[in-house]
């Protein structure tokens, strides 16, 4: 392995713990917006249900997005680099905004920028493209019905319920697992995007077989580095996520938090990448509307949105921008 | 037939989710349907629960002329 590959790999990694400082913080949103645990222990807690992940999950989300994204023989150390540096630009920018944008969407919009500067349209894979372009739009549509499922589920389950304080304080304690539940999921989804452009440069400089698996080494620094992330968290986001979209209760936490796990659950297991992001607003505002439409703020939902949508596009015009100066080069 | 908000917001979903459906990789289009099929229920519920409260609302109004639901007030 030569010192550029062991650099570009740090860069990497740099870009799992930026994952981690911005995404990651959803995690921790709704558990610190219902009081169950103080900021501090809510980043410890989900730091560690990120690392945790890699015993549960395998590397579907690796294989896709080291193969199925863009054309594997287009990878190179300049076109990685260029990809890396437009995602993280992209999250960096984002995160000074307090935009709760997508690290995932970001990575594979920047990958996709450097890759055409590289070879063109062609280098992109259409049918990989097609299925994130799709679950961008339906995993964050799943979280929210089943954000709404789980709560009328509960409000259907308890209304006959006399002692509040006691109920309270169960769902209190079920928002522990389902935080850890979420935080496993977005671990176990988020970095293996990171063990994906780690795996294809590997793979382009011939330090693995083009069909070799992730390695254990590969798998542990990434989930360090994103569990890392969340300890030195994005607090600006925690407060847009947590308590802008709609008012939580500790049973809404739970719901919502279970609704979005779940989803992101079954696309890691499927080898979708998707937004943690995208998933916990979506389940938020599902949980919010069982209330009424109005108690959702709709503004705040919008400007997300917005973000969405322009997050593929910009991650994908610095990275094209930043491998300009490799091409002049070559 | 007044459509209810919350009905027309779960009935949009369900029609995002079928839009969907030609885009979607084959192995996937299950995921589409249940969402569906699950936004289509809440739609069908909101608009039951729209129908129930219309109903229930004009004779609160009634009884509340009449001295609220416990019946007439009477005068002293």
């Amino acid at each position: 392995m030569t010192l550029t590959v062991a650099a570009i790999i740090f860069i990497a990694l740099a870009f799992d713990f930026f994952n981690g400082f911005h995404d990651a913080a959803n995690s921790i949103a709704t558990v610190v917006s219902t009081r169950v645990l103080s900021p501090q222990q809510a980043v410890v807690w989900a730091a560690f249900f990120n690392f945790a992940a890699f015993l549960v999950f395998g590397t579907e989300v690796a294989a896709t997005i080291a193969n199925d994204v863009v054309d594997p023989a287009v990878f190179n150390n300049a076109v990685i680099f260029a990809g890396l540096i437009g995602a993280i630009a992209w999250d960096i920018v984002t995160w000074w905004l307090g935009l709760p944008t997508s690290s995932s969407h970001a990575l594979v919009g920047a990958m996709a920028g450097a890759a055409v500067a590289e070879a063109g349209w062609a280098s992109l894979i259409a049918s990989g493209f097609q299925k994130i372009a799709v679950f961008i739009v339906l995993s964050p549509v799943v979280g929210l019905l089943l954000g709404f499922t789980f709560m009328v589920a509960i409000y259907w389950l308890f209304h006959r319920s006399r002692r509040m304080e006691r109920l309270n304080r169960g769902f209190r304690i079920g928002q522990l697992f389902s935080a850890a539940s979420f935080s496993l999921a977005h671990g176990a989804n988020d970095a293996q995007k990171t063990m994906g452009i780690i795996l294809a440069l590997l793979i382009a400089n011939g330090v693995l077989p083009t069909d070799a698996e992730v390695p254990l080494w590969v798998v542990l620094s990434a989930h360090t580095a994103i569990a890392l992330g969340t300890l030195f968290g994005g607090w600006r986001i925690v407060h847009t996520m947590g308590s802008k979209i709609t008012k939580l209760q500790p049973a809404q936490g739970m719901a919502a938090e279970t609704a979005a796990a779940v989803t992101i659950m079954a696309n890691t297991v499927a080898g979708i990448p998707v937004s943690t992001t995208q998933t916990i607003t979506g389940a938020i505002v599902g949980v919010g509307s069982t209330q009424r439409l109005s108690a959702v703020r709709w503004g705040v939902a919008g400007q997300v949105v917005w973000a969405w949508v322009l997050t593929i596009p910009g991650a994908f015009v610095i990275s094209y921008v930043a491998y300009l100066p490799f091409k002049a080069v070559a | 037939m007044n459509l209810g908000r919350r009905s027309a917001f779960f009935g949009g979903l369900a029609i995002v989710c079928l839009l969907l459906w030609e885009p979607t990789p084959p192995e996937y289009r299950w995921v589409n349907l249940f969402a569906a099929a699950l936004a289509l229920v809440w739609a069908g519920a909101a608009a039951l629960e729209d129908r129930s409260l219309g109903r229930w609302r004009p004779s609160r109004r009634r009884s509340t002329s009449a001295g609220g639901p416990s019946g007439p007030v009477k005068r002293a």
